[in-house]
């Protein structure tokens, strides 16, 4: 009877009591992740607060429009301002932050590890978005210079020539981008020599066979005294 | 601080002549063609108008691989009789020099500031090495205002042909005289006078030698910073201009991009000053005018609006940040003209170069794409001017450009609105 009652005993409790242990156990763990979770979004929301005040008060959004990075994201259809983009970017890369570390208070090694790893890639990612909007920027300023350079200089196709160097530009910085990002890498190297030592080569021999007069005059107006180049017809003065 | 731009062998020079009441300098780069003219008519004008006085001559040369420099040493005015000198005359020093810093006429200015300054100069002149029309007389005009009328600041006046200073008749002229008031009809002639209180003003501001105040920035900064400063301003009427084209090889837009660049630099520098003048009057001027025969001046029509229409095709992605749809859509219709009907409407033109002044201030983009991108709209608007003016008289031009002024005074108001401090 002793014996029976003894076994009902330990087959009822002890699964309760392993449950309350568990309990006990992952109990603090939960609440230590929804306090991580809740003091993220409180924080992320402060930052986000915090850095568009100062945003505003350098007047970024002004500078985004005077290195064409507004126009960039009309473009691309983000109506939002600068400003607002990297507040809210602010947020979310910090309660994305807060989120991990609360997942690792649980303690769990699958978790921990894929957090690891996260946080050893993270740093490739970002740069890899550095480079890709340095890149953008880059070959924005470029383009335009060149555009204004050939259009004064009375070369026709000057957009078409700007628009091929400005892909260029673009194409070497998304290959560097993917390179950071480790994504194929061999085959994005390949691809990219291939592409742009193709594209030098061919715009080599096209200016070599097609432009070998306009280069010759170049030359002349570098390299020989000013007597010795040709004049122009126009003699107007403009200063 | 001013002797720094100076080499050893100039500072002991300058040492040996301790003093001098005039210096005359002159820029160069490759004139070997004309400078021997210049420095004859300098050397006599001094000699024949300013016997009793030490004078000095500085050429302050830029490197020049056609023997400029030596030609300066070696030109001597050898018969004094030709031009009526019966007093003893006694030779003019010389001081021939590179100058140091950014390549262009405003460093070579700079040494010749610094050479006045240290000899401690009553007035300056300063003469382009290209002009093939000085004579004597422009020391004269140049320098008289200053010695014996208490003037600061001398600015040229000469006839010129028609389509000779583009960019001084249809931007630098009106804008200046809108936005400071003075009605100073060639505020980057290239021959000026000063005093030497100017020279001193002039020196101070080192910093703007490290802008395009050094290239051809430096005949507009100079003429801006005596008004703005309020010197005493004069002109004086020199007779004909007649020059060689400004170094062939230059790039028009750079050129371009130098002086209007430098006027709007200047803007942000003097707002309080150009923002309280509301119409224009006119300076103290000197000398006798009379008519003169100038050389004809051949213009590629075809080319320049050919430019124009390049620019208006290839350039809308750039101007459409500070250009409205209206004026796009204007230069759009007016690049289908042909040749001969080409016309750039004055209203237009002034609303466009205040449009181009505040995209520079509030800096919608690079400052020099801003600059650059003006090119063709210039040309546009030189080539309706030489439409217009085809069959004009000189008397007919300058009233043209007194409406130009006028419509630049007139569209101030609309600057000023839109001028966010």
């Amino acid at each position: 009877m002793l014996e029976n009652f003894t076994w009902i005993q330990l087959t009822l409790t002890s699964p309760i009591v392993e449950f309350w242990e568990k309990i006990a156990y992952v109990g603090p763990k939960l609440l230590e992740l929804i306090i991580i979770f809740v003091l993220g979004f409180l924080i992320g929301w402060l930052l986000k607060a915090f850095v568009k005040a100062i945003l505003t008060a350098v007047r970024f959004d002004r500078f985004c429009y005077r290195i064409g990075f507004s126009t960039a994201l009309q473009r691309a259809s983000i109506m939002s301002s600068p400003t607002e983009i990297i507040g809210l970017l602010t947020y979310w890369v910090v309660v994305f932050l807060f989120i991990l570390t609360g997942f690792s208070a649980l303690k769990v090694t699958a978790v921990d590890q894929m957090i690891a790893s996260l946080f050893s890639y993270l740093p490739h990612f970002l740069l890899a978005v550095l480079v890709f909007i340095f890149g953008y920027l880059l070959a924005q300023f470029l383009s335009r210079a060149l555009l204004i350079a050939l259009v004064n200089a009375e070369i026709k196709y000057a957009r078409f020539i700007t628009g091929g160097v400005q892909i260029l530009i673009i194409f070497l910085f998304i290959a560097m981008g993917i390179e950071q990002l480790g994504i194929a890498r061999g085959v994005v190297v390949a691809t990219f020599s291939i592409f742009f030592g193709g594209v030098v080569l061919a715009m080599a021999i096209a200016f070599g066979l097609g432009g070998k007069d306009l280069a010759k005059d170049i030359l002349e107006k570098r390299i020989k005294p000013p007597s010795e180049t040709k004049s122009k017809s126009d003699e107007i003065s403009h200063l | 601080m001013a002797k720094d731009v100076l080499s050893k062998e100039v500072k002991e020079k300058i040492k040996e002549f301790e003093k001098a009441d005039i210096i005359v300098g002159i820029p160069s780069y490759n004139n070997a063609r004309t400078i021997p003219h210049v420095v004859r008519a300098v050397s006599a004008g001094l000699a024949k108008y300013f016997s009793k006085y030490n004078c000095v001559l500085i050429n302050s040369d830029g490197g020049s691989g056609d023997g400029t420099p030596d030609l300066v040493n070696g030109t001597t005015v050898e018969d004094f009789d030709t031009i009526l000198i019966e007093h003893p005359v006694y030779p003019v020093s010389k001081i021939v020099t590179p100058y140091h810093g950014i390549p262009g006429k405003g460093s070579a200015f700079r040494t010749i500031f610094a050479i006045a300054d240290l000899l401690e100069a009553k007035a300056c002149a300063v003469v382009d090495s290209d002009v093939r029309s000085i004579s004597p007389e422009w020391m004269e005009s140049l320098l008289e205002p200053i010695l014996f009328h208490g003037f600061d600041f001398v600015v040229p006046l000469y006839h010129r042909h028609k389509y000779d200073g583009t960019i001084t008749n249809s931007i630098i002229y009106p804008l200046t005289r809108a936005l400071y008031g003075k009605r100073i009809r060639q505020p980057i002639g290239g021959e000026f006078g000063f005093s030497g209180k100017l020279v001193s003003h002039f020196l101070k501001e080192e910093q703007v030698y490290q802008t395009d105040v050094a290239r051809y920035g430096i005949d507009i900064w100079m003429t801006t910073t005596a008004i703005a400063n309020g010197y005493n301003i004069c002109q004086s009427f020199l007779g004909a201009k007649i020059h060689d084209p400004k170094d062939p090889g230059a790039d028009l837009s750079a050129m371009l991009a130098q002086v209007v660049g430098s006027v709007f630099a200047l803007m942000e520098t003097y707002y309080n000053k150009w923002s309280e003048v509301s119409n224009s009057t006119s300076v103290t001027e000197f000398g006798f005018k009379f008519e003169v025969g100038l050389e004809p001046v051949r213009v590629n029509l075809e080319r320049m609006v050919e430019n124009f229409s390049q620019g208006v095709l290839n350039l809308k992605p750039v101007w459409k940040r500070f250009l409205s749809k209206d004026i796009l859509r204007e230069l759009k219709r007016m690049s289908s003209y042909n040749v001969l009907e080409f016309r750039f409407p004055e209203e237009l033109w002034v609303k466009i170069i205040y449009d181009f002044a505040l995209a520079y201030h509030n800096k919608v983009m690079s400052w020099e794409h801003i600059l650059k991108s003006l090119t063709p709209l210039y040309l546009g608007r030189t080539a309706s001017f030489v439409n217009e003016t085809m069959e004009s008289s000189a008397q007919e031009v300058e009233e043209k450009l007194e409406n130009l002024c006028v419509e630049f005074e007139k569209q101030k108001k609309y600057l000023l609105k839109n001028w966010s401090k």
